[in-house]
């Protein structure tokens, strides 16, 4: 039984630059909901604190961490912690995702850089995935990430990512993009990881557009537009998974907002086209 | 290498100091991905806190400082916002121009009172204290050796003791105000929290005047500063 986090359709990731234009008379038009990074948020007030109200008193939110360093050794941030619960409670947050990496070690690197896929970094990150849902009291998702290397390898990445999901007991964020870049990197069948995924615990899913560095080696830097194998990748996911809500990130190399919303409706397209054909 | 915990350090170490680990036995062109991912991201977070600083010691400069901070690893922020304030931190430890250190502060403090949480004074805050001068509570007072806001392309700024006022206004728009050294005083002494009478006559006393003849320029001072959203409110004269 699959149970979707409790928002629907397709969301767009928040960021600082297109906010003039959201808010502008029917800039919201067609985004069903909005994913921010709370890291972003949280602490800011004026002007800040206004946008986000704005908002947040208007759409469903769901927040995806950049900062806690699940996969590191440092120890776990506990004052982020209780400020990301602060948050997700003040503003209604209907799901909670971080990533499948490490981003510092002995001081933060604010990237994602990926977990040696072996037995003892699953023990490892499943441990401090049950700490957060623990101080959290609510079950968090977290992402497959993309990865251009993976030193010592002893799992493949499917196995990696089951076997967290399975000891952490916690819920996926499926990264699309990601299975595509990563099914080139690393010369693997997209619709075959996809099919080994647990349905019953994907939260939601993110799609985006990514950068070739070479034939072999795409970059996964949410600054381009979508291509049609993502897309067609998505309608594999969703005929079935069903309609996962899924959230269109773009970080930089910003098109006018009425491109970034004719791709969510691509994918919205896209999300109830498999709808149809499931029932 | 096939413990965990060497590996990640070993992954960490040759992104953060761009160096290739060979007992990683990584292909460099992927370990290169991460090694450019990690800085560009850390430059574009700081050449957007830190504009006129980079544009001062220019690009080449600026890449240096930024590596220099990376390699550090003092970052332990999660808070987007809070990295320019670790990095001035690390950035005044460091020896550089001391115009360089006073424009790095001066944009920081910018950054500080856009993004600081804080609650306008209420009505009863300011019954309370009718003598009083009460400002936006998102506000510096700044004082510098030398006249940052001429830093431009590869030149330092001259040598001037500086003066600068910056707030948000209840718009919620930071702005700024350059300031003499009278003015300065006056309102250095008010942020105290002292009542306008009893600065007055402070400094009137160190200026060796008799405080009338510098109640009107105060008074003006504050009435401008009042207009420009800096002062919520001001008793209506300084009592000389």
């Amino acid at each position: 039984m699959t149970h979707f986090a409790e928002v629907n359709g397709v969301g767009l990731g928040l960021r600082r630059s297109l906010i003039s234009q959201l808010q502008a008379p029917g800039g919201c038009d067609g985004i069903d909901f909005f994913e921010l990074a709370p890291e972003n948020w949280i602490n800011l007030g004026g002007r800040y604190a206004d946008r986000l109200k704005w908002f947040s008193d208007r759409f469903p939110i769901v927040c995806h961490g950049l900062s806690l360093n699940l996969g590191g050794q440092d120890p776990l941030d506990f004052k982020l912690l209780a400020d990301v619960k602060a948050f997700l409670r003040m503003h209604n947050v209907k799901c909670y995702s971080e990533h499948l990496s490490f981003c510092g070690h002995g001081g933060l690197l604010y990237d994602l850089l990926p977990i040696p896929f072996t037995e003892e970094a699953v023990t490892h990150v499943a441990e401090r995935i049950r700490v957060v849902q623990d101080f959290l009291e609510q079950p968090i998702a977290v992402e497959n990430i993309s990865y251009y290397l993976a030193p010592s390898q002893e799992l493949t990445e499917i196995e990696f990512v089951n076997a967290v999901l399975r000891e952490a007991n916690c819920r996926l964020m499926l990264d699309i993009n990601n299975v595509y870049v990563n099914s080139v990197n690393h010369c693997y069948d997209p619709i075959d990881f996809i099919a080994q995924l647990p349905s019953e615990r994907i939260a939601y899913a993110h799609i985006a557009g990514h950068a070739d560095e070479a034939e072999d080696l795409k970059v996964d830097t949410h600054g381009a537009p979508l291509i049609k194998p993502v897309l067609d990748l998505a309608q594999g996911c969703y005929r079935r998974f069903g309609a996962i809500p899924t959230v269109l990130e773009r970080d930089f190399n910003f098109p006018p907002l009425a491109e970034l919303k004719q791709e969510v409706s691509d994918v919205k397209r896209v999300q109830e086209r498999a709808l149809v054909e499931l029932s | 290498m096939s413990n965990f915990r060497e590996l990640q350090g070993a992954l960490a170490a040759s992104v953060r100091f761009k160096v290739h680990d060979e007992s990683l036995d990584v292909e460099a062109r992927r370990l290169a991905i991460y090694q450019r991912l990690v800085f560009n991201n850390l430059f574009g977070l700081l050449s957007g806190g830190y504009k006129k600083l980079r544009r001062a010691m220019g690009d080449e400069q600026f890449r240096k400082l930024v590596r220099a901070f990376l390699e550090s690893g003092v970052s332990q922020t999660p808070y987007f916002a809070e990295i320019s304030g670790e990095f001035l931190s690390w950035f005044v430890q460091q020896e550089a121009p001391k115009w360089q250190h006073e424009l790095a502060e001066y944009e920081r403090a910018g950054i500080a009172i856009d993004i600081e949480t804080m609650d306008w004074p209420s009505a009863a805050a300011i019954e309370s204290r009718p003598d009083g001068v009460h400002f936006s509570p998102a506000i510096a007072l700044l004082s510098f050796d030398y006249a940052i806001y001429e830093a431009s392309e590869g030149v330092a700024p001259p040598k001037q003791p500086t003066y600068i006022l910056l707030y948000r206004n209840p718009h919620n728009k930071l702005r700024y105000k350059l300031l003499n050294a009278a003015s300065f005083s006056l309102l250095a002494l008010l942020l105290q929290d002292q009542n306008l009478s009893e600065v007055l006559l402070t400094l009137a006393t160190s200026m060796g005047v008799e405080s009338h003849r510098i109640e009107a320029p105060a008074m003006d001072l504050l009435a401008e500063l009042q207009r420009e959203g800096a002062v919520v409110s001001r008793p209506n004269n300084g009592g000389a």
